[in-house]
């Protein structure tokens, strides 16, 4: 099981449109737009391929994504 | 795992990146920090997991991280919400950290080649061949037959033991490290500018800036938590500008103003050009530059009518010419740079990366000195770094062939003096020429003058440019690789590799960009045989027959110790930087004279205690580290690169880096999830280039220059400006180098990686 956070950060104005793009991503939970264009995400993965390229993804797919940068990662056994 | 496992983790990871945005509440939820910071540096959980105060591994830019351990193993990373710099935020790099400490590749004990093939070996038998090998070669052929090679990403206390051991102990000044490679025009720049190395400010500039000059940086993806610094700033303040002079299109275009996509080589013309309308639109400041600016053409004084005159050719219409970007375009960036109220310009390698790099950096630094846009928030010109420790163990600790801990320099006599002294050595131990740079020194491998090389933390054998000149040289050579993983393109060449301790595993420290130095804890035992770098090197100085001066060393700490020594007094003192302090505190900006001092935000004026007050009275900046306390403008010539585009060669060929790699892949390339990001070499074609070559999207293409042919993927992208092609230089399996130019520049001895000519052909 990994569960690691990130912040995605997005245009002004972006964050609500871009948080439903997101919520529509397999595994992946918003937590709220703080400060008007910071979204909270986890990703809860049984495997660590389905982390794979998601940065990558986020950055380049989503037009109004400034940038992806992670905060936790963990991967525990138990 | 159970719910209250998973939901523990959850909850952890919704704290991490709370606090990384200084939020200390979601969805109405109070989010509390269960962490609690120990004396050590440690942070410790309810649970069984223990949080480490670290430094991220990779880049220059020194964020913090914290590396978990449970049960002895490392368990996760988080953004160390404390540090100053990254404030919680990572990148897709250092979110991997604690992958690359359990690698599959880890070298777990010593190895020695026999028979052609590196065999496992004891310690003490790899110890004693290295002590004897490197003692015979001494005595037939001297000392200058033997050389170190070191790292950007070695901890000051490992480079420190280096230098001591070969330039002081054995007697060779071939001591250098790749840092050469990057930033070695920086250090040119800055000490012929500023007469000292080192930026003027910090990163607290970018969050007072309100017009950023990126040249030759792409810095969403080479640094993106700087990247992200720069973005806060302009949605904070929207009227924050952004703008980009590189050749290609990247993704720090999402957040420019203005993008001059210049012809790769030329934009020495632009930035002169700039100069010359900041002065002729009268944006400049003359008060500041009556105080604190000299001008030289680089060989004699001049003066300031004499430097306008030489300005006079550099209209906007002749740089538009040259560089093929848009003259109003020029005219635009001189305008938003001057009349900005703060400005700040940053580079990488595509400055530093060149024939022409020292100069490059003086045309930067000279913008900023007219203007006076400098030492005072939100104004300087900031060079960024590559590797996490260029700055701190290299350019700091005198890493480099002509340099001496503590910003001294081999050529100067009293320099020598003082070091000997802290080393216990005769005061003429250390040869007053410098040694060899790093492409001589590889040159002396390939001729065999150079017999016998440690090297130690880096991978020559991928990342030096015109690779196909040097390995045959560094496989005859009584070569010893000091590295954390195998193989590596280097230690597949080896006579004796070392296994060596990795980040978690050892103490130290290191200085990044902003002159702050961070200490790391031990949290991890290292594998196998595996040992510290540091002790290594001392066990073969005793082996050598110096251990009177070595084997003192009790800790990491005992080496930082004597290091503090050599900065005392100079204008890179760390005094007051000790390991009870740094154990403590999220690092220190040099100068920090004493334990009270709380470091230095701005260099060269009030509130720099090295400030020499009565020569600095009544100037807003002294640079006490030139003769007068004046900084110099350089009138420097558009020199073009060393091997522009040909009939033959139509094609610039300008090599870089990506999000997800480092480097030579040394240690991103053990993680399966970067891999799989970023898979195969490829190279960026303009999508006019290539429907005339007829090239499409992923197909083979063979790029070929006067030193190798490649076949690579092509990715047929509006990135390059057209006429460039990018590659990325690292995957070991498709060895970018063996196209790129080893000549280097003048003074500062950097190869220009960034641009050679190439031809294209469907393969």
């Amino acid at each position: 099981m990994i569960i690691a956070s990130m912040i995605v950060k997005t245009m002004l104005g972006k964050a609500e449109e871009v948080t439903l793009k997101l919520n529509k991503l397999p595994n992946i939970s918003t937590h709220g737009i703080y400060k008007e264009d910071n979204i909270i995400v986890v990703i809860e993965a049984e495997k660590e391929e389905e982390l794979e390229s998601f940065a990558k993804y986020m950055s380049s797919e989503i037009n109004d994504v400034l940038g992806v940068y992670p905060t936790f990662i963990s991967a525990d056994s138990e | 795992m159970s719910i209250n496992r998973r939901e523990f983790l959850k909850r952890s990871a919704l704290v991490a990146a709370a606090a990384a945005i200084g939020v200390d509440s979601i969805l109405g939820n109070t989010i509390k920090t269960i962490d609690k910071t120990g004396e050590a540096g440690t942070l410790q959980t309810k649970g069984s997991v223990a949080w480490h105060k670290s430094v991220c591994r990779l880049c220059g830019v020194g964020c913090g991280v914290m590396l978990g351990v449970k049960d002895g193993k490392p368990f996760g990373i988080k953004g160390d919400s404390e540090n100053t710099i990254n404030k919680g935020l990572l990148c897709v790099k250092g979110f991997y950290l604690h992958k690359m400490i359990t690698a599959k590749n880890r070298l777990l004990y010593p190895m020695i080649r026999k028979n052609g093939k590196l065999e496992r070996a004891s310690w003490e038998e790899a110890l004693n061949l290295v002590a004897s090998k490197f003692k015979e070669i001494k005595e037939k052929h001297g000392p200058d037959a033997l050389a170190f090679y070191g790292s950007g990403q070695a901890e000051t206390e490992e480079t420190y033991i280096a230098n001591k051991l070969f330039k002081g102990h054995i007697g060779t000044n071939n001591v250098e490290g790749n840092p050469r490679l990057c930033m070695a025009s920086a250090v040119g720049g800055y000490t012929t500018t500023f007469g000292a190395d080192e930026p003027v400010g910090t990163y607290d500039d970018i969050d007072h800036s309100d017009l950023f000059l990126l040249i030759g940086s792409n810095t969403a993806e080479a640094h993106p938590v700087i990247y992200d610094r720069i973005v806060s700033r302009k949605k904070k303040n929207p009227a924050t500008k952004v703008i980009i002079i590189d050749p290609r299109k990247t993704p720090t275009n999402k957040i420019a103003d203005l993008h001059l996509q210049v012809i790769p080589g030329y934009d020495l013309a632009i930035m002169n050009a700039i100069a010359k309308i900041l002065i002729d639109e009268n944006l400049v400041d003359e008060q500041f530059i009556k105080e604190s600016v000299n001008f030289s053409d680089g060989t004699n004084p001049i003066t300031y009518d004499d430097y306008k005159k030489f300005l006079g050719k550099f209209t906007p219409e002749y740089a538009a010419e040259k560089s093929g970007v848009d003259a109003k375009d020029i005219i635009k960036a001189a305008r938003m740079f001057g009349e900005s109220q703060a400005a700040m310009t940053m580079w990488t390698m595509g400055v530093n990366q060149r024939v022409a790099g020292v100069f490059l950096n003086n045309l930067i630094h000279n913008i900023h000195l007219l203007t006076g846009k400098l030492g005072k928030p939100g104004s300087d010109s900031f060079s960024l770094t590559g590797q996490p420790n260029a700055c701190g163990g290299v350019r700091e600790g005198g890493g480099l062939s002509h340099l001496l801990p503590g910003h001294r320099v081999i050529a100067n006599e009293q320099h020598r003096k003082e070091i000997a002294a802290i080393w216990n050595v005769p005061p003429d131990a250390i040869k007053p020429e410098p040694g060899k740079h790093t492409m001589a020194m590889f040159d002396a491998v390939a001729k065999g003058e150079i017999k016998g090389i440690y090297i130690m933390c880096t991978n020559p054998a991928q990342s030096l440019p015109n690779l196909n000149k040097y390995l045959k040289g560094m496989e005859d050579a009584f070569m010893v690789v000091a590295e954390s993983f195998h193989p590596t393109e280097t230690s597949k060449l080896a006579h004796v590799v070392l296994p060596a301790s990795f980040w978690g595993e050892k103490e130290g420290v290191y200085g990044c960009t902003e002159r702050r130095s961070q200490h790391m804890v031990k949290a991890l035992n290292p594998p196998g045989e595996a040992k510290w770098d540091a002790d290594i090197l001392i066990e073969i100085a005793t082996r050598m027959g110096y251990g009177k001066n070595f084997e003192h060393y009790t800790s990491a700490e005992s080496i930082w110790n004597e290091y503090l020594k050599t900065t005392k007094g100079k204008d890179m003192d760390l005094t007051g930087a000790t390991y009870a302090r740094l154990r403590k505190l999220r690092g220190l900006t040099w100068p920090v004279p004493n334990e009270n001092h709380p470091g230095t935000w701005h260099r060269f004026t009030e509130g720099d205690p090295m400030l020499p007050k009565e020569k600095a009275a009544g100037k807003r900046m002294y640079f006490y580290t030139k003769p007068d306390g004046k900084a110099v403008v350089f009138a420097r010539p558009d020199k073009g690169p060393e091997e522009p585009v040909s009939a033959e060669y139509p094609y610039v060929l300008t090599t870089g880096r990506i999000l997800e790699q480092w480097h030579t892949m040394t240690m991103t390339g053990q993680v399966p999830e970067l891999l799989r990001a970023a898979p195969k070499p490829y190279a960026e074609i303009n999508p006019e280039d290539a429907k005339k070559l007829g090239v499409s999207n992923k197909e083979l293409i063979k790029v070929t220059t006067k030193r190798g042919s490649l076949k690579v993927e092509a990715r047929v992208i509006d990135r390059p400006r057209k006429g460039t092609i990018f590659m990325p230089f690292h995957w070991p399996e498709s060895l970018t180098n063996i196209l790129t130019i080893d000549a280097v520049d003048a003074g500062s001895k950097e190869p220009e990686f960034k641009i050679c000519a190439a031809k294209i052909e469907r393969a």
